[in-house]
């Protein structure tokens, strides 16, 4: 526990209760959320905690099982945030000894936390404020005089405020969405460093032996997921969605791009970048780039990931790849999520190109699709609040506000947050994943890969986990709001023990039985994957509830973005695909499926009683 | 020389995940501490590089030859193998090696055992899927290395490069 506002620091064994009701890691984290915080707080205030926490698994070598939760209150959407990040900073301060950091209050001056096994203290950083997430980076390991320590900071784009600043580990890895960067900025917390030497030991050694070695076997025999993983990142995907109409192209105008190949994996991989791996990872899914020649000589960066190179490319028109490694490196050196600042660099440009913006409030700059130069320097402004770049880095809602009615179509963004790179015109599952998740668009809560059915057995498992073979039809409705509620329990399970989704999902090797194993032989507590999936449910509920406390309903919960609702002619030559009566219809039947109230959305109290949130439903009614 | 297996670092392969070390200091002491180790994983997060370091089972080993007691030997399968009975704890070894692979920590020093792990393979190179450390015989590294220089220069001479 930090307490910034007083400059002091406790340790607290973990109690045993919140283990045992809430599992670990996010779950134990969204508890603390709601129990520290009133509806209505300022995320940027000092009443906002920020909770870093470790899996369960971090720090062994459960396969993949290196992640990092971050929990808050969202100064994009002022709504539940988690968000989570791999490197080895989790794995690190686990070994440290530690399992949840919360930070309340704020500091009058910059600090940073270094903890050093047992010794924990609040250090000066105002030599610190205002640099660079790698100039950071290299006076911390100087002056701490370690080179090999794991570092977690902001860049000067969370020191700005700027609501789409990422929590960066290692430099280049990001904890993006949300404006969890903005919430350590407006505590004055520069960084967090971790060393750690301690033991960290598990129940049953022998039993742990077996199953995390066999679990890490069934991941590395998933040669499709192994190989596109290793040999290509996430960009892995970048081809396939082109080919199929559904990479974001000029700000969701449409999801084609010509000459896109030069965004994918295989290009990508081929010229620019070599793998990186989190913390016991299998899948090496991380990227290295550097650039060698042409105008960007000198650039280099970790990625870049799919979604970057649709969001600093493919959405702003822009297909050197070397561009977007040069974005990327800005994004992460400032601290910024790339999803977001290429979301709103489109949205400037296709504003721009509709006359919104004039050339005069541009500054001078040509916000035409595909301008390089432009989009670069539009995330410096952004990080660094100048110019225009002032009211970007307010978010793409906030913008279409001070633009007027008609900006509103090109802020591809609801609830406050921009929506990451999957055009759910073409994906219906996605769709109502993405109108569902707590914290705003995006795939990062469920990411429903098996809608896809690209090997036998993730067909089999969609057909399974649905009851109808619609369900591998991404563009029918058919099946998804069970697919959804599947992938929303294995996701929050995930998050708890601190396995990368692309275990859980996409390979689905990871699943509630070999997890429970793991997780008995590892704390000796005994949890069957029926009871797992049970608890998963129960955060998604309380994630919920969460925003439902601050006073919103399910119609203004569960949105999409308005261009969603235009049909998008490279899905389906003019069929419309995606429409607000289907995407009713879907959370209606998942609605139903939670046994939740259909009309309104909401949770009943019997539902939150089953669910153990007894407590919280009094709350909520009350 | 015979043809020994040996466990070959490539730290150009290397993710840094140090699925290596958590394995290693697991099998052998059954709690995970990067300090136990007999692997260690070096860093440069800034320029994405990283080295896997771990003892080279050296065939005319310093650490052998300075032990005053003879308890570390070269062993006929090519092991420089660490008897813990024999060992006074002189630190000597420590500073003889040239890599820094024999370290102290806890009261004890430790070296890479190639612990005979899964399917005979040491445990760290099993458990490698990045492809960086592999259990192979000696002169298959070199061969590799031969042949892919060999096919850079034919494709050189093909696109008359």
């Amino acid at each position: 526990m930090v307490d910034l506002t007083r400059g002091e620091i406790q340790k607290k064994a973990l109690d045993p209760a919140l283990v045992r009701d809430w599992l670990g890691g996010r779950g134990i984290s969204v508890k603390l959320l709601w129990d520290l915080t009133e509806p209505g707080i300022d995320p940027l205030g000092p009443g906002n905690p920020i909770i870093f926490a470790t899996g369960v698994f971090s720090g062994t070598m459960a396969p993949s099982s290196g992640r990092l939760s971050i929990t808050c209150k969202s100064p994009a959407t002022n709504l539940y945030l988690k968000t989570n990040v791999g490197s080895h900073f989790a794995a690190e301060l686990k070994l440290a000894g530690y399992d949840l950091i919360v930070v309340t209050g704020a500091s009058k001056t910059p600090v940073y936390l270094w903890i050093d096994d047992d010794k924990v203290e609040l250090k000066e950083a105002s030599h610190l404020w205002g640099l660079d997430t790698r100039q950071a980076d290299q006076a911390l390991k100087r002056e701490l005089g370690d080179s090999q320590l794991k570092t977690l900071m902001i860049g000067p784009a969370g020191e700005n405020l700027v609501k789409f600043a990422a929590v960066m580990a290692s430099i280049y890895r990001a904890a993006g969405r949300g404006g969890a960067g903005a919430v350590m900025g407006s505590k004055k917390l520069k960084a967090i460093v971790v060393r750690g030497t301690t033991d960290l030991k598990v129940a049953d050694p022998a039993a742990f032996k077996r199953s995390a070695l066999a679990a890490r076997r069934a991941i590395r025999e998933d040669q499709y997921c192994w190989s596109r993983s290793y040999l290509f990142g996430t960009a892995q995907g970048i081809l396939g969605a082109n080919e199929g109409g559904t990479l974001p192209h000029k700000n969701f105008q449409d999801g084609f791009t010509p000459d896109g190949h030069t965004l994918s994996g295989e290009y990508v991989s081929d010229r620019y970048a070599h793998p990186e791996g989190c913390s016991a990872c299998v899948f090496h899914c991380g990227r290295f780039s550097r650039v060698k020649e042409g105008p960007y000589k000198g650039s280099y960066t970790a990625g870049p990931e799919y979604e970057t190179l649709a969001s600093l490319g493919s959405k702003v028109g822009i297909t050197d790849t070397a561009v977007v490694i040069r974005g990327n490196e800005l994004c992460d050196i400032l601290g910024l999520d790339t999803i977001s600042a290429g979301s709103l660099v489109s949205m400037a440009m296709e504003c721009y190109q509709a006359g919104l913006i004039s050339a005069e409030e541009a500054g001078g700059l040509d916000l035409s699709f595909g301008n390089a130069e432009t989009m670069l320097k539009l995330i410096e402004m952004m990080a660094r609040r100048e110019g225009l770049g002032d009211l970007l880095a307010e978010g793409a809602e906030a913008v279409a506000q001070r633009l007027g009615p008609e900006a509103r179509m090109f802020a591809i963004s609801a609830k406050g947050l921009e929506q990451s790179m999957v055009d759910v015109r073409g994906s219906m599952a996605y769709a109502l994943a993405f109108a569902l998740n707590p914290r705003g668009p995006d795939h990062l809560m469920t990411e429903c890969l098996a809608t896809y059915g690209y090997t036998p057995e993730v067909r089999d498992l969609a057909i399974k986990m649905t009851g109808t073979e619609e369900a591998v039809n991404p563009v029918s409705p058919g099946g998804k709001p069970a697919m959804v509620a599947w992938h929303e329990e294995i996701y929050a399970v995930s998050d708890c023990v601190g396995i990368c989704a692309f275990t859980s999902t996409w390979s689905y090797r990871m699943s509630f039985d070999n997890v429970a194993e793991l997780y008995q032989d590892a704390t000796g507590i005994q949890v069957g994957p029926e009871e797992l999936k049970r608890i998963g449910e129960k955060i998604i509920t309380l994630e919920r509830c969460f925003n439902l406390r601050e006073g919103l309903s399910a119609e203004q919960l569960d949105i999409l973005p308005p261009r969603m609702f235009v049909p998008s002619k490279t899905i389906r030559h003019g069929e419309v695909t995606l429409t607000p009566g289907k995407l009713k219809a879907m959370l209606e039947e998942y609605y139903g499926l939670r046994g939740w109230d259909v009309k309104t959305g909401r949770p009943t109290p019997e539902k939150m009683e089953n669910l153990g949130l007894g407590q919280e439903a009094g709350a909520l009614e009350g | 020389m015979p043809d020994r297996m040996i466990l070959a670092v490539d730290p150009g392969r290397c993710t840094g995940c140090n699925s290596c070390m958590l394995v290693c200091s697991f099998v052998h002491d059954q709690v995970f501490n990067y300090e136990r180790s007999r692997i260690r994983v070096w860093r440069d997060d800034d320029q994405g590089v990283f080295v896997p370091v771990t003892c080279e089972q050296c065939e005319d080993a310093p650490c052998v030859v300075i032990c005053p007691t003879g308890a570390l030997t070269k062993e006929a399968s090519g092991l420089v193998a660490r008897n813990p009975a024999r060992c006074i704890g002189c630190n000597q070894c420590l500073s003889a090696c040239p890599i820094g692979a024999i370290s102290r920590f806890g009261g004890k020093w430790r070296k890479c055992d190639l612990c005979a792990g899964l399917e005979g393979v040491p445990y760290c190179a099993a458990n490698c899927t990045a492809g960086a450390l592999r259990f192979i015989p000696a002169s298959t590294v070199a061969k590799e290395k031969a042949e892919k220089t060999a096919l850079r220069r034919m494709k050189a001479a093909e696109t008359g490069a």
